[in-house]
């Protein structure tokens, strides 16, 4: 019964030569570590070839010395003992591969950030660091030469929505050895930004703008458009997506891409749910983008074809319902303001608000500069909007206080932004999570703000949160950014190399990894019941491991065994 | 209230005729029952598929040479059964099945469930032994009684789970006239399908006083059980003590329809220690047990599979050395699964705790 084999193959551990290599990091590690007790430590052991110390292992000196005396020694693993591994685990990992030692021999062991600079006493932290370097010592042998590997990538991008966001990433990705594929669900390309008349703060004209912008992608020869189109299924990872497009001629596309950028934009909140603001019931009650028309089409008038005396704008609609400060309304509403005043100067203006959010650099002067052209800002909240012989009265109350009602002709209600109403269907298509109010999920808020879990499908714009159009365009350039730098035209990819394996003979079929694996990187095999790995997307992340029933799966270099060893030594 | 089928034969018979009826009138394709196979009570499971052979069927008998729930899975583990099969199981064996659907290692599929409100099994020995012919009167006249029976498994004693859950057919046996009287309760809509045309239906409860009231006896049986052993005074002393008569056959694990592994980690050399670890434990203790990680293997399975241990003692049964583990399993199992609030085997919508993700949960331990 005994299948030895089956869980790791048994080494003659004690025919390895280890090197151990301790660095002072300058006085980094040096002021707080007696260095010379660990090498007299160290070097007593049985199993340690030889044991090197340097001034700055990661110098182009230290790594030449570091190679040099892997070769001379002829070692077959390697300690070293720095930095943390986030910093310097890959420099050494190359001066492994340059002295002939596959990579994966070798290991870095953190007395730095974990002994020098968090231990104040001298001694402790001397006795902690020999511990570490042991446990990397007994470690070292169990672990197992891996090997990198090479796939082909495609460079092509396919980009759904062609709104201010999609069309500005197409617009930077196509070159001359990269194709870029437009989705939009619309007739037209330009999305929300072509129902504006203005951008702030400069007051330019928006179709202006989005024309020049629809202009350009229209006429780049590496950017096919498809309008009326819609993206039926994405398959694959990064560099060998394959994505299906239901054209407007009802025809079937397959399209061979690199990866997805997601450019979905935005809807409104329906203000018909919150019926208070009398949305649909009263006459003259609009909303902001109803109002971007009627000045688009040049007159703002009253349903009677007179013109406003008075008009209220209302911020925040929707912002307690929804959960969020849609962020951009704010601004908006001083452009109405400004819409206003310029076409109507005698008009009152009033603006309804609960918090104003007006930063940037632009924004405050705009502010100022509106409120001189006599626009009364009036801080609310509870606002309910009725209606009497045509006059509509808003009424609010202001720090719990209920103040004398406001009479005005006509009413424009800024709603809250929402995902687009194919958000849902999008994130299950792509296998990408919805987050906060039910935007797609970013990698992560701060530090990867426009990569999604699946490594090769990007998020710009409003489909990942409300943004403003300057924004929108800085997304899309981070994202042209990140696909640059993964998928160069001609350039294979590297998958990672620590994946998670599953043990045919052990594996008794439950698929529990497949609930777990955000990846898609695990399938079933209906033939020999078990479950198995892809490779290429799995990226080692370990869920598999933990709820794998019977013990099958491992992920290379941090197996049970390795790490079994390691902690054993540690605590030892 | 339930459908029942009465039948003037005693309960054995009774079951012999309705699996009779089912397989001649092809709505079985076989049948899995205990069935002797030779004159001296020596029983097995076994599929029968000719109508006359039902004859040598003891579906009643009370043994479990082995608990069904892990024959029945490798039955279905490659293909779900293409035609309509009748088992008749005892309680702990449908939950152990039911367990094992659970995490894909069999399939429910065209299986027309007969169980029964179960007196408890005899440990195996006393079947090789050949006492066992000699306590059938005994047995029969006490589940009549509806009392506890001597000498049946310790755990078939403190058992609550004796009646099933989630069978199409369950005869009714505790606290009734078996020699005479053979009542069959159709328990689901399935289990009506199958007996429409063998005879005239009734209505009944299942759930009677009888029975009832030996549920409060086994509960009180069982808190007798936990108090022999003590566990939660146990400490590793306790542990060393208790398994150290191990002498790792691991029959235990071989035999427990739970143990789901292919290759047991226990089995296999991860748990092995190098010559390096057996000289600085004896350098650290001055000596150690050879083999190592006795308590460790019979902890680690707990650990693997208490939350779905039904309960139903085949490991104690195996045991060559006498460990009461299935009293061991018993109790911690039962902690572990009133954590999570489940009942192992009682219904196959419920997810094991252990396989599921649960947001919320277990918050009380957090932070």
């Amino acid at each position: 019964m005994r299948a030895r084999a089956l869980i790791y193959p048994a080494g003659d551990k004690m025919k390895e030569k280890i090197g151990v290599y301790v660095c002072e990091c300058g006085p980094n590690i040096a002021d707080n570590v007696d260095i010379d007790k660990v090498i007299e430590v160290i070097s007593a052991l049985p199993e340690v070839a030889v044991v090197e110390r340097h001034k700055l292992m990661c110098s182009e000196d230290g790594k030449k010395f570091l190679k040099e005396s892997i070769q001379k020694n002829e070692l077959t693993r390697v300690v070293v003992a720095a930095c943390s591994p986030k910093q310097h685990e890959a420099t050494f990992m190359k001066v492994c591969e340059s002295a002939g030692i596959n990579p994966y021999l070798f290991q870095l062991t953190n007395i730095r950030e974990q002994c020098a600079w968090i231990i104040a006493d001298k001694a402790e932290a001397t006795e902690r660091t020999i511990r570490y370097i042991r446990a990397a010592l007994r470690r070292v042998p169990y672990q197992n030469a891996l090997e990198k590997k090479e796939i082909e990538a495609k460079p092509d991008v396919i980009v759904i929505g062609g709104g201010i966001a999609g069309l500005s990433a197409s617009l930077l990705l196509a070159c001359g050895d990269r194709k870029v594929y437009l989705i939009e669900k619309a007739n037209t390309l330009g999305g929300k930004v072509k129902e504006l008349d203005k951008l702030l703060p400069r007051m330019e004209s928006s179709s202006n703008i989005i024309s020049q912008k629809i202009k350009e992608v229209e006429n780049n020869k590496d950017i096919e458009v498809y309008t009326n189109s819609e993206v039926t299924e994405v398959l694959g990872f990064l560099g060998n997506f394959v994505a299906k497009v239901k054209t407007n001629e009802d025809k079937e596309l397959e399209l061979k891409i690199g990866a997805v950028v997601v450019a979905t934009g935005f809807g409104m909140l329906d203000i018909k749910q919150i019926p208070r603001y009398g949305y649909g019931k009263y006459d003259n009650v609009y909303t902001a983008l109803e109002f971007e028309k009627m000045n688009t089409e040049g007159k703002i008038l009253l349903k009677n074809g007179k013109s406003p005396k008075s008009i209220g704008i209302i911020h925040c609609v929707g912002r307690e319902e929804r959960g969020y400060c849609s962020g951009v309304c704010c601004t908006y509403c001083l452009k109405f303001a400004n819409y206003i005043k310029s076409k109507l100067p005698n008009a009152k203006v009033f603006e309804f608000y609960q918090e104003l959010s007006i930063p940037g650099k632009a924004y405050q002067k705009f502010y100022e500069d509106t409120k001189a052209k006599g626009v009364d800002f009036i801080r609310s909240q509870d606002i309910e909007i009725t209606e009497q012989k045509g006059t509509l009265t808003v009424n609010y109350k202001a720090e719990t206080q209920t103040l004398e009602p406001q009479n005005v002709d006509m009413i424009v209600l800024a709603p809250a932004i929402e995902p687009n109403s194919d958000a849902d269907r999008i994130a299950e298509m792509l296998k990408i999570s919805q987050g906060d109010g039910g935007f797609f999920q970013e990698e992560h808020p701060k530090l990867a703000p426009v990569s999604t879990s699946m490594e090769g499908i990007f998020i710009v714009g409003c489909a990942q949160g409300p943004r403003n159009i300057p924004e929108s365009i800085v997304q899309a350039q981070a994202v042209a950014g990140k696909i640059f730098s993964s998928l160069i035209p001609g350039k294979k990819l590297e998958p990672e190399v620590k994946t998670s394996e599953i043990f045919e003979a052990l594996c008794i079929g439950c698929q529990a990894c497949l609930t777990v694996c955000t990846y898609g990187a695990i399938y079933f095999d209906e033939m020999k019941r078990v479950c198995v790995v892809n490779e290429v997307l799995c990226r080692g992340c370990g869920n598999c491991v933990g709820s794998c029933l019977s013990g099958a799966i491992s992920t290379k270099h941090f197996t049970t065994i390795q790490l079994h060893q390691e902690v054993v030594e540690a605590l030892r | 209230m339930s459908k029942v089928l009465k039948i003037n034969k005693s309960a054995e018979d009774g079951v012999r005729e309705l699996l009779k009826f089912l397989l001649e009138s092809g709505k079985v394709k076989e049948v899995f029952t205990l069935k002797k196979i030779n004159s001296n009570n020596v029983v097995s499971y076994s599929l029968i598929t000719r109508a006359e052979m039902i004859k040598d069927a003891v579906p009643l008998f009370p043994l479990m040479p082995a608990n069904a729930g892990k024959l029945l899975s490798s039955l279905t583990l490659k293909n779900p059964l293409s035609e309509p099969i009748a088992v008749v199981v005892k309680p702990c064996e449908l939950r152990a099945f039911v367990e094992l659907v659970k995490i894909k290692q069999g399939s429910l599929e065209n299986f027309l469930f007969i169980s029964s409100t179960c007196p408890g099994v005899y440990p195996l020995d006393m079947e090789v032994n050949g006492d066992l012919s000699k306590k059938l009167l005994e047995y029969w006249d006490t589940v009549k009684k509806g009392k506890i029976i001597p000498d049946i498994r310790p755990t078939c004693n403190g058992c609550e789970h004796f009646l099933p859950y989630t069978a199409d057919m369950v005869v009714s046996l505790i606290g009734k006239n078996t020699d005479k009287e053979c009542e069959i309760f159709l328990t689901t809509n399935k289990g009506e399908k199958f007996a429409e045309g063998i005879g005239k239906l009734v209505e009944g409860e299942l759930e009677t006083q009888e029975i009832e009231s030996l549920r409060n006896e086994r509960k009180i049986e069982k808190k007798k059980l936990f108090d022999e052993i003590k566990i939660e005074k146990f400490g590793l002393s306790g542990l060393i003590e208790t398994f150290g008569k191990c002498i790792g056959c691991h029959g235990c694990s071989h035999i427990c329809p739970i143990c789901y592994c292919i290759l047991c980690t226990f089995e296999s050399c991860t748990h092995e220690l190098e010559p390096s670890a057996y000289e600085s434990e004896i350098e650290k203790k001055g000596g150690m047990r050879i083999p190592p990680n006795t308590v460790f293997y019979h902890i680690g399975r707990l650990a693997h599979i208490g939350i779905s241990c039904v309960g139903c003692g085949m490991c104690t049964d195996v045991c060559p050395v006498n460990i009461p583990i299935s009293t061991i399993f018993l109790k911690v199992s039962e902690e572990v699964q009133d954590v999570f609030n489940y009942i192992p085997g009682k219904n196959i919508e419920e997810e094991i705790p252990l396989v599921k993700y649960d947001k919320e949960e277990l918050t009380e331990v957090e932070d």
